[in-house]
């Protein structure tokens, strides 16, 4: 019989044990248990992406990602891009600034979405954005603007 | 006066890019129970058996509520909706009790126990089957319904609104030309991201209601009358909101919150699931629009002719009241005195339709300007031509004999022209290419509002409103931008309070682009009041004449002296320790409008307030073989009054269009038999990031008599002319006429091959 | 102030091994299931989709999650997600087909789903990677404990996965010497959704003359489907938008399409000769998209 795997995670730096069933929707922990809010969820069927973490360097969508998966792994959520009381990251610099947050339901989503992807793309063009936002939807802005936060967050780190 | 007509960031951007801002799902009471609701698996049926016993008995389970339990009733216009299903149901979806346990699973537990038995009745699915002779009724006992105000209507007719007005009969007698068309659209959702979600609690006599709303009033005085309480009994509180776009203007959920919460003695939150947002959350309703039209041959319209069909679902809602103001719209944009028109909302075994950013415009639009197209090419008329010679212009009447002032369609359509040239534009035809312009005029929503501001201690202002922040950027920019402006203090200097309607003054709600317009407009007399105040006290401070007194940079000083000068804080703690503490309140009604009183029925919306004025063109591209619509271009000129935060509009379009794009090629929430079809994000497909178009825009500021600075509604309209403008082009692009949304590629292909 | 803990009752067991995985779902037989991202289990209760009690995960198995590419062979570990394909083959080489077919899908569904999920995924019309894998004559390696067979993909995909199996891997190959595929997938937006209407074609070509042929439709009938009369249709002749056309009219013919919630019968059948036309321009780009 193999070991059923020690319920520790970390998030967001941190190690954490964890006393939930691993069918536990990794968005409901990092909510309820965890009291992250940040995280959003807006749909549970993996389809509106407010609820995207990453998950060892990769997004998924935390809604419907049992949280049985992410033992052993290291997960960021939107609380980890800024330090509580220092100052934004660049890509939340650039939202503020380009009017990129409406309600700002999706934003944690759009957030981790987008930081994902300038890690792995430093210099998107503008359709490798769009692209990247498949599975983010966002109700108020139509998108200009995060697509434009984004790329001027590219630009200035070039 | 910096503030106004800039581009300052939001207030509340910070907190939400943090992740720390509270929204109503993110909201939590201690020791807080899990309410679920048990809804109706079928549109229609009688219920013949409904036992809680077996679910009361599961551990956890605090309270259970059934229509038993509801002291009171309740509607927005008609009292047709019990909170639960009492006896009958009528749509899919429908509530039929409510459950709150210790854990959500407990809750769901609870559900299933409940027994219900039903007897099936006939579906009435659709309008025609409802308007049907010897269809079931839907209301057996619609005339014992109170309605107020009292409208026509008769079985399943919620309501008819009629309007007449000149002769008619001469023009259509005297006409060269009649065109004629029937134009068709489906049901749209809000679809916010955010779904419903309230947490209630009893305390001390009153219901504690934190919800995700856009009118926090209006929830209020729903939930009073459900629960048998006067308004006051309520209290409404609203954390951040993750939008709203018309689906969070009614009560849904907190008067059932609210019943549980008492009878559990503990705090209930309730939230829906995306799959109850679609089952249950008031869509825009689905329509049938027909319009004739009389014309000179010269092009000169000598009589309109309309009739609209609004489907209103099971349940009255505000639809009786919104349908008041089809006439203005499907009667609009074109000059002329002879009007005809009716429009009925038809009770169906569907869920209630309701508000949706733009409500009946959207589609009277899209059926206004197919049918100007229509009409030019029957003409033989340029498409631009026939608008420039028939569109509203200064002190024409709109359909209610309202005398039009400020009218900016000449305005709109010069800032498209000079992006989007008509003549290059159209001048070389390519295959399966095709341009399309819609024209609308739209009221802004002149429901009360009131704000009160005080002058803190340290200079700073603190300003407490009912209105709402629902993502526009009226309350998290607009509003403070005005105080600011008014009190020469920095926008970072300005408080707003979260709406609570025991303490802010009442306010009619984030909707119809009325905050800015109404509240924005009493938040200035509010802070006029201050001012003055301000100036009384710094006046003897600087022993200065008040007429030489400036306020700038968080101080009053005089001008042209500038070392003569004293602080807010000086000032607001002097006015303190003599007067006490200072404070300003402003409240704002619109002044009524003159219309022709007796040409219309059935409404209480007789003309236009901060009407604005929209012009948009769209290029399209459409594949021959797939049916799909790519928009390679788009533009919008506006007319906002008066641009108080610039990007903050942009972004008002850029959503609104986006919205308009999803409504005119894909969103339709469909039915079938009166079971929802798309009742998730699969099928009821929202717009990507892909799908958005490069927008240009050109704001235009004509202003308005009344708002503050001139300003006007601008976030709610940009959805409007989106359908119309997409459809025409796709008309033109593929040479026959498109007169049903969406424009999917299934219905392109489909008119491709007719 | 959580959620029930009993609302997710479902063992989830994490072998050390392969041998492990194999030996727990032959010991749990038809009570248990492989998991990887479980996008599939998580959405189960929602489309009132049986559950089981037990999963045994096997995303973390490395030797599941490895990509051996060969020319115009691969061989494709079953926890292999979209992602890796998405970045690991060459979009324009003659496995192109896998890597157009993975990439329609959301980065953080893509991130987790897998190949042996969307091959064991039932009923499930749309599953992309299905399609592609068809038309590269992909074979499926299985075990149940210790025993090891090996499949046909089209006969795989005839019935539910054996109870108690565990996919170990999938091989695909490119057809013929100048093996060229691609997939073209049809959307009512433009991303971020299933297809309502796919294809996969893998060639062979002779000068201009195709010499071969496989030609798969997703999202079409109740599973991706074979369509051998749309590839007779293609043999023969050069590849060109005509050829095209009249292989998907030939298709329109045989194929029994499914209702659906995603596009209607007619549509679904009218769209075949231009996905064929579009997977043709297609294949004449090199693989980018035309």
């Amino acid at each position: 019989m193999p070991d059923t795997k020690p319920a520790t995670l970390t998030i967001n730096g941190r190690e954490l044990e964890l006393d939930v069933p691993p069918f536990y929707p990794l968005a409901v922990v990092l909510r309820e248990e965890l009291g992250l809010t940040g995280t959003k969820t807006g749909c549970f069927e993996g389809r509106c992406g407010a609820c995207t973490v990453i998950v060892d360097g990769e997004t998924v969508v935390a809604c419907i990602y049992p949280v049985g998966l992410a033992y052993g792994k290291s997960v960021l959520t939107v609380e980890s891009l800024a330090e509580p009381t220092g100052p934004l990251s660049s890509l939340q610099q650039n939202f503020l600034e380009k009017g990129a947050v409406q309600c700002g339901v999706c934003t944690p989503g759009m957030l981790m979405t987008l930081t994902n992807l300038l890690e792995r793309t430093p210099q998107p063009s503008e359709d490798e954005v769009r692209d990247a936002l498949s599975g983010n939807l966002c109700r108020c802005t139509g998108y200009r603007k995060i697509i434009e936060a984004t790329l001027a967050t590219a630009e200035a780190a070039r | 006066m910096t503030a106004i007509g800039e581009s300052v960031p939001r207030q509340d951007a910070e907190a939400k890019l943090r992740g720390t801002a509270v929204y109503g799902i993110d909201y939590e009471e201690p020791h807080y129970l899990h309410g679920k609701i048990l809804r109706a698996t079928v549109p229609a049926a009688r219920i013949v058996r409904l036992d809680t016993s077996k679910a009361e008995q599961i551990p956890g389970v605090l309270a259970i509520v059934t229509a038993q339990d509801v002291p009171g009733r309740w509607g927005f216009a008609t009292v047709d909706q019990p909170l639960l299903a009492d006896g009958a149901i009528r749509y899919e979806g429908e509530p039929i009790a409510a459950v709150a346990a210790e854990t959500w699973n407990q809750a769901r537990a609870a559900l299933k126990a409940i027994e219900l038995g039903l007897e099936p009745l006939d579906v009435v699915g659709t309008m025609d089957e409802a308007l049907a002779p010897h269809a079931r009724l839907i209301h057996p006992d619609w005339e014992s319904y109170e309605m107020r105000p009292s409208f026509p209507r008769e079985g399943n007719v919620a309501t008819v609104v009629e309007l007449e007005r000149g002769d008619p009969d001469a023009g259509f007698a005297a006409a060269d030309v009649v065109v004629e068309g029937e134009y068709h659209a489906p049901r749209h959702h809000q679809a916010s991201i955010e779904p419903r979600v309230c947490t209630a609690r009893y305390e001390d006599g009153t219901y504690v209601i934190h919800t995700s709303t856009q009118v926090p009033f209006g929830v209020r005085d729903g939930a009073a009358g459900y629960l048998g309480v006067r308004p006051s009994d309520v209290r409404v509180i609203v954390p951040t909101v993750g939008g709203g776009f018309g689906g969070k203007l009614l009560p849904t959920l907190e008067p059932i919150a609210s019943l549980l919460a008492r009878k559990a003695n503990r705090p209930v939150k309730l939230v829906n699931t995306r799959k109850e947002e679609f089952l249950s959350g008031c869509p825009r309703e689905n329509a049938v629009i027909r319009i004739r039209t009389a014309l000179s041959k010269a092009g000169e319209i000598l009589a309109h002719e309309s009739e609209v069909l609004m489907d209103n679902g099971a349940y009255g809602g505000e639809q009786p009241f919104v349908a008041g103001l089809s006439p203005l719209i499907v009667c609009s944009n074109y000059r002329t005195d002879s009007i005809r028109h009716q429009t009925k909302l038809v009770y169906t075994n569907t869920p209630p339709t309701g508000p949706f950013r733009g409500v009946l415009a959207t589609y009277a639009v899209f059926a206004v300007e197919r049918h100007a197209d229509e009409i030019a090419k029957t003409l033989g008329m340029d498409r631009i031509e026939f608008r420039r010679q028939n569109l509203y212009r200064e002190g024409d009447k709109c359909a209610t004999g309202q005398v039009l002032e400020g009218v900016a369609f000449e305005e709109t359509l010069d800032r498209v022209e000079e992006l989007a040239p008509w003549k290059t534009m159209t001048g070389s035809k390519k295959p399966y290419r095709g341009v399309g312009v819609a024209c609308a005029i739209w009221n802004t929503n002149s429901a009360p509002g009131g704000s009160t501001i005080k002058l803190n201690e340290d200079g700073t202002a603190s300003l407490t409103t009912g209105a709402t922040e629902i993502g526009t950027g009226a309350i998290a920019q607009a509003l403070p931008q005005i105080v600011a402006a008014e009190l020469g203090v920095s926008v970072d200097d300005v408080f707003v309070s979260e709406p609570d309607t025991s303490v802010g003054l009442f306010d009619g709600g984030a909707q119809g682009g009325r905050t800015t317009y109404m509240a924005g407009t009493a938040t200035k007399k509010a802070a006029g009041e201050v001012r003055e105040q301000i100036l009384d006290v710094a006046a003897g401070l600087l022993e200065a004449d008040r007429g030489d007194l400036e306020l700038s940079d968080g101080a009053v000083l005089v001008t042209g002296a500038p070392d003569r000068k004293v602080s807010l804080s000086k000032v607001a703690r002097v006015a303190q320790a003599t007067d006490g503490p200072m404070v300003g309140s402003g409240s704002h009604a619109h002044p009524p409008i003159e219309f022709e009183s007796g040409c219309i029925s059935g409404s209480v919306i007789n003309g236009f307030t901060g009407a604005t004025y929209h012009t948009h063109l769209a290029e399209v591209e459409v594949d021959p073989d797939t049916g799909q619509v790519t928009i390679l271009r788009y533009v919008v000129a506006q007319d906002v009054g008066r641009a108080i935060n610039p990007q903050a509009i942009e972004g008002q379009i850029d959503g609104g269009v986006l919205q308009g794009i999803g409504y005119a090629l894909f969103e339709d929430l469909r039915l079938v038999d009166g079971v929802c079809v798309d009742w998730g994000f699969g099928t009821y497909r929202l717009p990507t990031a892909a799908d958005m178009p490069e927008i240009e825009i050109a704001l235009v500021e004509v202003p308005d008599p009344v708002g503050a600075y001139g300003v006007k509604g601008a976030a709610e309209a940009p959805i409007i002319p989106v359908a119309g403008a997409i459809a025409n082009a796709v008309a033109d692009a593929i040479g026959k006429p498109v007169n049903s949304i969406p424009l999917t590629p299934f219905a392109v292909l489909e008119a491709i091959h007719s | 102030m959580a959620r029930a803990k009993d609302a997710y009752v479902p063992e989830l067991i994490h072998p050390a091994s392969v041998d492990e995985a194999a030996a727990e779902l032959a010991r749990l037989g038809d009570e248990g299931e492989p998991i990887a991202g479980a996008t599939w289990v998580m959405l189960g209760p929602l489309h009132k989709r049986p559950t089981k009690m037990h999963y045994v995960a096997v995303a973390g198995l490395a030797e599941l999650r490895a990509l051996e590419l060969n020319g115009a062979t691969a061989t494709i570990g079953a926890a292999v997600t979209h992602s890796q394909l998405a970045d690991g083959i060459d979009g324009e080489g003659p496995l192109a087909a896998l890597a157009h077919a993975a990439v329609g899908t959301p980065r953080a569904i893509a991130n987790v789903a897998t190949v042996a999920g969307n091959i064991c995924a039932r009923p499930y019309p749309a599953a992309d990677i299905v399609a592609a894998l068809l038309a590269l004559d992909a074979q499926v390696d299985a075990r149940i404990g210790d025993d090891a067979s090996s499949v046909d993909l089209g006969e795989f995909m005839r019935g539910a996965p054996t109870p108690g199996s565990l996919v170990t891997r999938v091989r695909a190959t490119a057809i013929g010497q100048a093996a060229r595929s691609c997939y073209e997938r049809l959307t009512i937006r433009a991303s971020g959704e299933e297809a309502v209407a796919s294809v996969a074609l893998a060639v062979d070509v002779d000068g201009q003359t195709v010499r071969e042929a496989r030609v798969v439709f997703g999202a079409v009938e109740a599973q991706a489907r074979r369509c051998r009369e749309a590839e007779d249709a293609l043999i023969g002749d050069a590849l060109s938008a005509d050829s095209a056309a009249a292989a998907g009219r030939v298709a329109a013919e045989e194929l029994d399409v499914a209702e659906g919630p995603d596009a209607p019968v007619d549509y679904k059948r009218r769209v075949l000769p231009g996905l064929m036309k579009r997977a043709v321009a297609r294949l004449a780009a090199g693989g980018e998209d035309a």
